[in-house]
């Protein structure tokens, strides 16, 4: 078998050298990483473990959140030979260090401020810093002989906290499952992959680090995988494909659903999901525009796996246009065995067997595979390897399914676990394990319950105690085991005993059957009295964090733990998920969730923000735009305006792109400074127009757009996505141009420049270049329509000016004013 | 929001205010994190955001507790409290009229500032 490792891989980053590979956004910045950095960076981390005297065979850990550090480390433990060990960064201490006893790694990464327990454990180092610490290391591959064959990863099953395994994948086994998925998927360079799942599970991993990475492809990691940061996710990178679990799937489709119940199209939204159905594609995507700008235009591939997917989500995504690719596979099997094509897709089923794969069905049902990306063994578990392959050397997969003309349908697990909506598995023995010390319950049964995305971890108790008593005990084991297992209800069992199996254990199949018929009704009635009620405690449970006791409408936010930060998180989410905006002056720490209630009913629509459309930016509309503004804007200005520009030197060495400011007293500004402005610069130059005008001068915003790529800025709160917008434009390589004024200046005076200006000039990290605009006021004066004089201008170009990160804002605000007052 | 004052005004003259602030830079990140950065716009003005890192804006966030309970009129608003730095890097607040000395430190997972305000 030809020996795949990733010396090829790494190697193979310098077919897209100048391709980005990773971006990640930390606050106002936007960070790239290139597919040539990123080789150098492997290359560099792996010397500098080298020089940890880490060498092949070595375990090192890693416990931390997505990142592009991440990235590095995996590669660079990988060309060294080394194994990777990547624990979830959400995981409980008590877990981790359970992993780190099974392997112990020779080193530990983990983010700051996150799990220093660890360091009393061994070796650690912060993955933060790990681009300062490799700085000085070559930039040349080490030269360590690499093969498929060795061991890449240690990657512990989800769930079993109780007996936790580690699955051992060698380079082979991963590279082999990489490449069987890009000949199902035939990835492309242009394709924008967001990353919101742990990389420490391998359905990330592969297909959503190695595959993209592998084609040189885009990753853009978010800071949280909260909705609202993957929402902007979706619309700043306009994302072409996701890797999701069906939980994420669903609480899209709730977003979409609650903007569209927001604006009164419920029915309208409803209709046309019918309508779709006899629709191609492309209409599909034309019929939903409203909601593909929500998720940023692009999006047409979302890959699923790990938990099956309901059927309606499904159909709603496809509808929509989206296409939807059902998968199936285990951490064991690195981890894709069977995959939906681009080509080729049916509902209900997880596809067909990858072409390296072989798929049978065991006579009791139980799926079967074979193939190089099957995993080698269980780290230092001979007996849990045993008994995972049959005699004839086939990987038992525990789940039962069927072949039909070779499509697999998977019908349920012959193990019992509870797969949830998240596609976290939770073994009930986990959990019993904790329930049993505890004395008030004669028995306990853990078992799932059906909900609409996955299953609930219901727990079904037998017990003499109140049901007081009894939801305390459930609180009392909910703190105890892994935050993914807490128990979300408990009922009671009507008998003595739970029925007994003829082996006499617990016939769990029958104790989750009644608890599933028990459920139905009450549930039912849940669901459809008190929507609203299960929205305010489920923010208010984001903006906590973690466990905690039940909430109610008597209680006071500062009461259950909502701090005064807290409470602006909670506006932010109210406002970002249910569509309201609420003062959050109102929200003091006397409020107490009814209030909360009364204040949201009460709450206006968040008003939306003035869209900003990116046609103004298209190639083919420059074009157009800047032949229009060549031919009949300077014309027009040259009737009026005769101008004379000083300075123009002082651009010849000027790096590009630059922000340009000016001092704002005429209507003919714009395009005074754009006439002003070399080719070079001004055929990529944007420049910002102030949102209400924008918004209520439709022909005049269109001109502006049209002929100056013009875009809107607020020029009020919220500050930050109007920075966060101009930073983008910056990073394409637009010149920017605004008026750090704000407004028109009312009598040809400077006014003094809004603060924005200041951190723009700090964060871009790009020159600042000051255009002052001398004899014009007057030309055009306020409120005419026409120009009124004609006009002897003066033009003056200032000398470029950066400033260093650490500078303070408001001096640079007043600095750069006082530099256009000296121009 | 209205900032808690946990210290209304008291029949004291009010020539010596102090408040104090203990934040935990995890949860503050987490919050950071669950609002999308949101909650940045409602606590900072945008000159006190520039180029810092979670943690030291965890500090500034401190520093503003502080100051909402050293004042003698509580702010209406987080952003109403201005936090300017000198040009050795010592930070100062003011809340309308009222000035305040503040001093913040770091360690570990810990940011810590007290504020004392200025008599005028």
């Amino acid at each position: 078998m030809s020996s795949r490792h990733f010396g090829d891989f790494v190697a193979g980053f310098s077919a897209h050298d100048e391709r980005t590979a990773i971006t990640v956004r930390p606050f106002l910045k936007i960070e790239r990483l290139s597919y040539g950095a990123l080789q150098r960076r492997a290359h560099q981390t792996a010397n500098y473990l080298l020089a940890l005297s880490v060498v092949s065979g070595d375990r090192v850990m890693v416990v931390a959140n997505n990142s592009p550090e991440w990235v590095e480390l995996f590669l660079g433990t990988q060309l060294l030979g080394a194994i990777l060990v990547p624990i979830d960064a959400i995981g409980s201490p008590a877990a981790t260090l359970k992993f780190i006893d099974q392997t112990q790694p020779k080193l530990i990464f983990r983010n700051q401020h996150m799990h220093p327990e660890l360091d009393t454990r061994g070796k650690v180092d912060l993955l933060d810093d790990l681009n300062n610490r490799i700085a000085e290391y070559p930039e040349a591959a080490p030269d360590v002989e690499l093969s498929g064959d060795l061991p890449a990863l240690i990657v512990f099953t989800s769930g079993t906290t109780a007996d936790p395994k580690g699955v051992v994948l060698t380079q082979q086994n991963v590279l082999a499952n990489v490449e069987a998925g890009l000949r199902v998927v035939d990835v492309r360079p242009d394709w924008r992959f967001l990353s919101v799942l742990p990389l420490s599970h391998m359905y990330e991993l592969t297909g959503g680090m190695l595959v993209p990475l592998a084609k040189g492809a885009g990753i853009f990691y978010v800071p949280s995988a909260s909705p609202a940061a993957i929402a902007r996710g979706f619309q700043e990178y306009h994302i072409t494909t996701i890797l999701a679990v069906p939980q994420l799937l669903s609480l899209l489709l709730e977003r979409v659903e609650q903007a569209a119940a927001a604006q009164g199209k419920t029915t309208a939204l409803a209709r046309a999901v019918e309508l779709a159905a006899v629709l191609p594609f492309p209409l599909r995507r034309l019929l939903f525009r409203d909601v593909h700008s929500q998720l940023g235009k692009r999006l047409n591939l979302v890959i699923t796996g790990g938990a099956p997917i309901p059927i309606e989500v499904g159909t709603a995504w496809e509808r929509m246009g989206v296409r939807l690719l059902q998968g199936y596979g285990l951490t064991e099997t690195a981890p894709i065995l069977a995959m939906n094509s681009l080509h080729e897709r049916r509902a209900g089923s997880a596809g067909r067997a990858l072409d390296n794969v072989s798929l049978r069905i065991a006579d009791d049902g139980e799926i079967q595979a074979k193939g190089p990306s099957i995993f080698r063994e269980y780290w230092h578990n001979p007996t849990a390897t045993r008994e995972a392959f049959t005699r004839d050397g086939w990987f038992k997969t525990g789940d039962a399914g069927s072949l039909q003309d070779g499509w697999l349908y998977i019908q349920g697990r012959l193990k019992f676990a509870i797969v949830l909506s998240s596609g976290l598995k939770v073994f009930p023995e986990d959990i019993e394990m904790v329930a049993d010390k505890n004395q008030i319950f004669r028995a306990v049964c853990i078992v799932g319950v059906a909900r609409p995305a996955g299953e609930a971890v219901v727990a079904v108790v037998i017990s003499d105690h109140s049901d007081g008593e009894i939801s305390h005990a459930i609180d009392e084991i909910n703190v105890q085991v892994e935050s993914f297992q807490h128990i979300s209800e408990w009922r009671r069992w009507p008998e003595a005993t739970f029925p007994l199996t003829r082996l006499r254990k617990t016939d769990r199949r029958k104790v989750q059957d009644w608890a599933n018929e028990s459920g139905r009704d009450e549930e039912a009635s849940e669901h459809e009295s008190v929507p609203s009620r299960d929205a305010i405690v489920n923010l208010i449970g984001q903006s906590l964090g973690g466990p905690r006791r039940e909430i109610t409408d008597a209680d006071r936010l500062a009461d259950i733990g909502l701090d005064s930060l807290r409470r602006l998180t909670l506006a932010a989410l109210i406002e970002d998920q249910l569509g309201i905006t609420i003062d959050e002056e109102d929200i003091t720490h006397t409020t107490t969730v009814a209030d909360l209630r009364k204040l949201v009913d009460g709450g206006g629509p968040t008003e939306a923000p003035t869209p900003r459309p990116s046609w103004p930016f298209r190639r083919s509309v420059r074009l157009l735009g800047d032949a229009t503004r060549e031919v009949v804007v300077r014309t027009l200005v040259g009737i009026w305006v005769k101008m004379e520009v000083q300075g123009l030197e002082k651009l010849d060495v000027l790096d590009t792109p630059a922000l340009f400011i000016f001092n704002h007293s005429d209507d003919f500004d714009g395009p005074v400074v754009y006439r002003a402005l070399p080719r070079r610069i001004r055929t990529r130059l944007a420049v910002a127009a102030a949102d209400d005008v924008m918004r209520d001068h439709k022909v005049l915003a269109f001109i502006i757009r049209f002929c100056f790529a013009g875009f809107n800025l607020s020029r009020s709160e919220p500050y930050m996505p109007s920075l966060e917008y101009v930073s983008t434009l910056i990073d394409e390589g637009w010149n920017v141009v605004l008026s750090p004024e704000g407004r028109l200046s009312t009598n040809g005076v400077l006014q003094p420049f809004k603060s924005g200006v200041g951190l723009l000039a700090v964060n871009l990290g790009v020159p600042i270049v000051p255009v002052k605009i001398i004899g014009i006021f007057g030309t055009v004066p306020l409120h005419a329509k026409w120009p009124k004089r004609h006009s002897v201008v003066t033009v003056r170009i200032g000398q470029p000016i950066s400033f260093d990160s650490h500078t303070d804002f408001d001096d640079v605000t007043l600095r750069l004013h006082q530099m256009m007052e000296d121009l | 929001m209205p900032v808690p004052s946990r210290h209304p005004p008291q029949p004291y003259n009010g020539n010596l205010m102090v408040g104090i602030d203990l934040v935990f830079i995890p949860e503050f990140r987490r919050q950071l994190e669950v609002s999308a950065g949101k909650i940045l716009q409602s606590a900072f003005r945008p000159s006190e955001i520039t180029g810092r890192e979670p943690e030291q804006l965890a500090g500034l966030w401190a520093a503003k507790e502080a100051v909402a309970k050293a004042a003698v009129e509580a702010p209406k608003k987080w952003t109403d409290i201005v936090i300017t730095h000198d040009p050795s890097g010592k930070p100062h607040a003011k809340v309308g009229a009222q000035e305040f000395a503040i001093s913040i430190s770091h360690h570990g997972d810990y940011a810590i500032a007290i504020a004392y305000r200025i008599a005028q």
